[in-house]
């Protein structure tokens, strides 16, 4: 089945098999950066270079503009009940560059500033009331804080940085790109690493899938990409949109059947699965 | 009041709190662009190196090595830099967005990606920064952040630059052929960066330099530089540096460089010196600091972070004479101290080997160069003055391999058959005036006496002036009375419409000597029709040679005009060639050609319908040739006061083309035209020499040469035969002038000859002009031949009449 721009393929997983049965376009345009909440019940999205940020209701089907404001689309996330949404602005202290936090409540339509501008740059899980687990990347080293401890971990030998460094749902487990070596799933201590293979934008499919994008270029542009699933325990990669595709970020909730694609023209792609046991 | 106030006072808390911006207080993102020695990593060949040895030169080695310093300048400085990458090999090869991504991750004020560019003949910085939409820049402060950096690369005069004004551009706006893309590196960035394109590494002086290290240092000092001017920091650097070529003040860089192919710029055409030795020295005298040149070619040193203050720069390398010069650091700036260093020569000039150099008698060609080779690099400016030819010739000096070798080529040529002298003075010396006696030795003489020709000569063209030429697929041809030199002969020839405008010759189809007997041409296939009625001008310009280098001397213009020759004319189209075989060459009746003419239908060049006839044919000599084809296609009927028209393509090989008519035994050849034309050309020719009474059928094509030495085969094309008897009143079928007709004709069984005399003699003659049949009286039986055309020759009284007759 080929739809818009992204052909989507039936994904294997472990015991259970993942068949896209379905799948449309949610956003024509100007959507990229896609995240889904927990539930799948709705997506958040941005244009290319970040400068806001935009939601969209499954339900509803009316996108709802968040932010104007550069940089808004940039790593912003649901909270965990999927009911607020937290993001960073651009600004400035003096002439250099900061980044405020704001929190955003989807049902009231309302968006307040939980922390100033600031020149850090940990995660905003460390901005969400009652959270005890946050991760962010501090080029060579993870920076975990559990219960207000923090501490550093280095989970790959020689590593030149770590990016796109994520928490599992479960809280349990720390997702990374290496830019060399790959993508790389460890436990929140850094030990029991295991490598996924080579891949950019990686997130969450569950607790026991990641999503990942191949991509390729010339060293100039993009010449293709595509979205693959990886299952943490085996490492088996399954292609979910097609190798010739231009699909670039994924993000997936297993819970509602979804996985949502950005594609060429900022396209959000859906694709409806259904899981067989 | 109160407002002013207010402003004052928060101008001061920003001023107090966080107006002012430390080097310390920045997060810097380098990206030195992707890494290896792959096919994308741009290895350019220079000196000594093979094509993809990893040692040579690679833009991905030469990034590296740039944000390699960058990052340590910045590091030093107390700032936060971040690298992309840290090696070169081909994992070092990272996603695009992995780099954007960890900018934006790590929150950093700037990003470079650094990068040098492609170029051979030019050399100048380049930045580009992102934009959103063409001339939309995603951060406005990215463009002042290029244009600073752009002043700073191009400040370095270590490099000489072919452009003097900024070159920044937006991504899509300088690649519109990627549509939205842009560059990948800075599409998903939300950070103030760009990409700079640095220098132009196919330049391959600027190659050569990028293979030093305190080359590539100083470029990435700028980079910090510019930050520093970006933020307007608190600090800046408290050092200076000093940096400079070493090269040889004379000779050019003959081995590591061939300047004929490549291009070098001012002292970059001078041989840098390797392994030369380079001191700093402080007021007091002591060394400061030290370098010896590396084994590149590039010449390149750098004093890292001098205090400021006074020093003197000393070189010395083996075999050249020692150079000293002052230099004044100052903080935060690069003080430039080129050295050319005087080469030791020790010797007197003198002349080794020169050209021309006749035996006795032998004359020398008007386009031979003089050439006079020398023991070492002679001084041009002495030499200048001490060279003088006799009697003198319009001309120039150039000199070659490092100076050791100097020619004189004449503008035009030199004279004909005259006697020369070339003489040089002791004037003349080498460049090395720290020796006591580098003059010439002895004065120099040379003589020789010139041929009797310097001129090539056109000795036929198409089109002539004034010429009418058809305007579709129009061909020119120039013929001379020697080979041609064919370099850039194509661009020695120009076309032009009445406007001026250039047209395009198809080169890949054009053709060029392709006589005979040592003559020259050139054929020009233009690309597009020419315009019906429009004017043009070929100008054949006056420095086309020969392959002695005898040049035409004089532009020469020829004017024309394009007609339509594929009109329709008046008449009965009576051979249209669309069939095979309708004429084949007559081997008995050519003569002085080295095999049997030949004929084809031929569908690629004709007028009407789908093809022409092509005929083909080759004399033996240069003269006294004929080539005759038979007619095989239907006969048809002409006789005296019509008119035959044709459709010709000539081949200008200036032949007489002619028709041949027979009425029986007689044959009678009509010159239709001189084949001095090229393309298709319509002709008309009056049958008046055919006689009257008499019935023709046009029975053979006849090409007789024409004195030609230098075009003895060649071809041309028939379209449509055109009989036009609308003048004489429709003879085939009626009474003629003569009184007498045939009929029934065509015939079965026997045919009346209406207006002969009842005992009128008759002879019958087939197409090949023998006779058949003879009869007596006005009714003939002619049940007995077969099928055909005949002539009937009907005798009256003294004369005769000649009839057509068709048997079935």
């Amino acid at each position: 089945m080929i739809i818009g721009v992204a052909a989507f393929m039936a994904v294997a997983m472990n015991a259970a098999t993942v068949e896209v049965i379905g799948s449309y376009t949610l956003v024509n345009g100007n959507a990229y950066h896609p995240v889904i909440s927990a539930d799948g019940s709705k997506v958040i999205f941005s244009p290319e270079d970040y400068s806001g940020l935009n939601l969209i209701d499954f339900n509803r089907r009316e996108v709802v503009e968040i932010s104007k404001e550069r940089g808004s689309g940039f790593a912003a996330q649901f909270s965990p009940d999927g009911e607020a949404v937290l993001y960073r602005c651009e600004g400035n202290i003096g002439r250099l560059r900061a980044k405020n936090v704001m929190s955003y409540d989807v049902a009231a339509d309302k968006t307040t500033e939980i922390a100033p501008m600031n020149r850090e740059e940990k995660s905003l899980d460390a901005y969400l009331e009652g959270n005890r687990v946050n991760v962010h990347s501090d080029y060579r080293e993870i920076v975990v804080t559990i219960d207000g401890v923090t501490s550093r971990i280095n989970p790959v030998e020689g590593a030149q940085s770590y990016i796109w460094v994520k928490l599992s749902p479960d809280k349990k487990r720390v997702l990374f790109v290496e830019p060399f070596k790959g993508a790389f799933v460890c436990n929140i201590d850094g030990k029991e690493l295991k490598s996924l293979g080579k891949g950019t934008f990686p997130s969450w499919l569950g607790n026991e899938f990641v999503l990942l994008t191949l991509s390729e270029d010339n060293g100039d542009v993009i010449t293709r990409s595509q979205v693959v699933a990886v299952e943490v325990s085996t490492g088996k990669v399954t292609e979910i949109t097609s190798a010739d595709s231009t699909t670039e970020e994924a993000t997936g909730s297993i819970a509602a059947g979804k996985i949502v694609c950005s594609g060429a023209g900022g396209k959000l792609i859906v694709a409806e699965i259904k899981i067989t046991e | 009041m109160k407002k002013i106030l207010l402003a004052v006072v928060i101008a001061l808390i920003t001023a107090i709190t966080g107006g002012a911006v430390k080097m310390s207080d920045l997060k810097i993102y380098i990206n030195p662009g992707h890494g290896g020695y792959g096919s994308d990593d741009r290895n350019i060949g220079i000196y000594p190196y093979a094509g993809g040895d990893t040692l040579g030169y690679w833009e991905s080695k030469s990034n590296l090595y740039k944000g390699l310093f960058m990052y340590h300048i910045l590091d030093s400085l107390g700032a936060k830099p971040y690298l992309s990458r840290i090696k070169n090999t081909e994992a070092d090869d990272r996603e695009l967005y992995s780099i954007s991504q960890e900018a934006n991750e790590l929150g950093c004020d700037l990003f470079f990606s650094i990068h040098s560019n492609a170029g051979e003949n030019v050399n100048y910085p380049l930045m580009l920064y992102r934009e959103d939409a063409v001339g939309k820049p995603r951060y406005t402060d990215a463009v002042r952040l290029s244009n600073i950096l752009w002043d700073q690369l191009h400040s370095s005069k270590l490099s000489l630059w072919t452009r003097d004004t900024p070159y920044v551009s937006g991504d899509l706006t300088f690649y519109p052929q990627w549509g939205t893309s842009g560059l990948g590196v800075l599409r998903r960035l939300y950070v103030v960066g760009l990409l700079s394109e640095g220098g132009m590494h196919e330049h391959r002086p600027e190659a050569h330099r990028l293979m030093n290290m305190d080359f590539c240092w100083l470029e990435a000092w700028h980079f910090v530089k510019t930050i520093m001017e970006f933020y307007d920091t608190t600090d800046r650097f408290v050092t200076g540096n000093v940096a400079g070529v070493v090269y040889d003040s004379h000779n050019t860089r003959e081995e590591t460089l061939n300047l004929d192919n490549y291009t070098a710029y001012g002292r970059d055409r001078n041989k840098p010196l390797n392994g030369a030795s380079v001191k700093l020295l402080d007021a007091s005298g002591a060394v400061v600091q030290t370098r010896t040149t590396d084994k590149d070619n590039n010449g390149v040193f750098v004093f890292r972070n001098v205090k400021p203050g006074n020093y003197t720069v000393e070189v010395s390398c083996n075999g050249y004479y020692m150079s000293r010069s002052d230099v004044v650091v100052t903080a935060n700036e690069v003080t430039y101290n080129d050295v050319p260093l005087l080469l030791k020569r020790e010797m007197p000039l003198t002349v080794v080997e020169y050209s021309p150099k006749p035996a006795e008698g032998e004359l020398v060609s008007c386009a031979e160069k003089i050439k006079i080779t020398f023991n070492t690099d002679v001084d041009e400016t002495t030499f200048l003055k001490a060279v003088s030819l006799e009697p003198s010739v319009a001309g120039k000096w150039t000199f070659s391999k490092s100076f050791t070798e100097a020619t004189f080529t004449p503008e035009v040529a030199f004279d004909l058959s005259t006697h020369y002298k070339l003489s040089i003075s002791t004037e003349a010396r080498t460049p090395d005036v720290n020796y006591s006696a580098p003059n010439l030795q002895s004065p120099f003489v040379m003589e020789f006496d010139t041929k009797g020709r310097n001129r090539l000569e056109l000795i036929q063209s198409y089109p002539s002036e004034g010429d009418a030429v058809h305007y579709t697929s129009p061909t020119l041809e120039f013929r001379f009375d020697k080979t041609l030199n064919a370099s850039n002969i194509y661009d020695l020839i120009k076309v032009t419409d009445s406007s001026g405008k250039e047209l395009s010759v198809n080169r890949r189809t054009s053709t060029y000597n392709k006589l005979t007997n040592g003559y020259g041409n050139v054929m020009l296939a233009m690309i597009s029709s020419f315009t019906v009625g429009e004017k043009y001008k070929v100008t054949l310009d006056g420095e086309i040679r020969d392959s002695e280098g005898i040049p035409l001397g004089n532009n020469v213009e020829i004017n024309f005009v394009a007609e339509n020759q594929g009109e329709t004319h008046q008449g009965e189209v009576i051979e249209t060639f669309e069939a095979e075989n309708v004429f084949a060459g007559n081997e008995t009746e050519s003569t002085g050609v080295n095999n049997v003419p030949t004929y084809y239908r031929y569908t690629s060049k004709h007028l009407f319908d789908a093809a022409a006839g092509r005929f083909y044919y080759s004399y033996t000599n240069a003269s006294e040739g004929v080539a005759v084809w038979d007619y095989k296609g239907d006969y048809h009927v002409a006789v005296h006061g019509a008119k035959l028209g044709m459709y010709v393509f000539g081949d200008l090989n200036a032949h007489e083309l002619s028709v041949g008519f027979s009425s029986g035994t007689d044959i009678k050849y009509i010159k239709v035209c001189n084949m001095d034309f090229l393309g298709w050309r319509y002709f008309e020719v009056p049958l008046d020499e055919l006689l009257p009474d008499f019935e023709y059928l046009l029975v053979k094509i006849k090409l007789t040469q024409h004195n030609s030495l230098y075009a003895q085969s060649g071809g041309f094309n028939i379209d449509n035969i055109i009989y036009d008897d609308s003048q004489v009143g429709g003879v085939a079928d009626a009474v003629t002038d003569s009184g007498i007709s045939v009929f029934p004709n065509p015939a079965t069984d026997e045919v009346h000859l209406a207006g002969a005399e009842a005992d009128a003699s008759v002879e019958i003659y087939n197409t090949a002009g023998a006779i058949v049949k003879t009869a007596v009286g006005n009714v003939v039986n002619v049940r007995e031949l077969h099928s055909g055309v005949y002539f009937m020759k009907i005798a009256r009284g003294d004369t005769a009449v000649v009839k057509t007759l068709t048997v079935k």
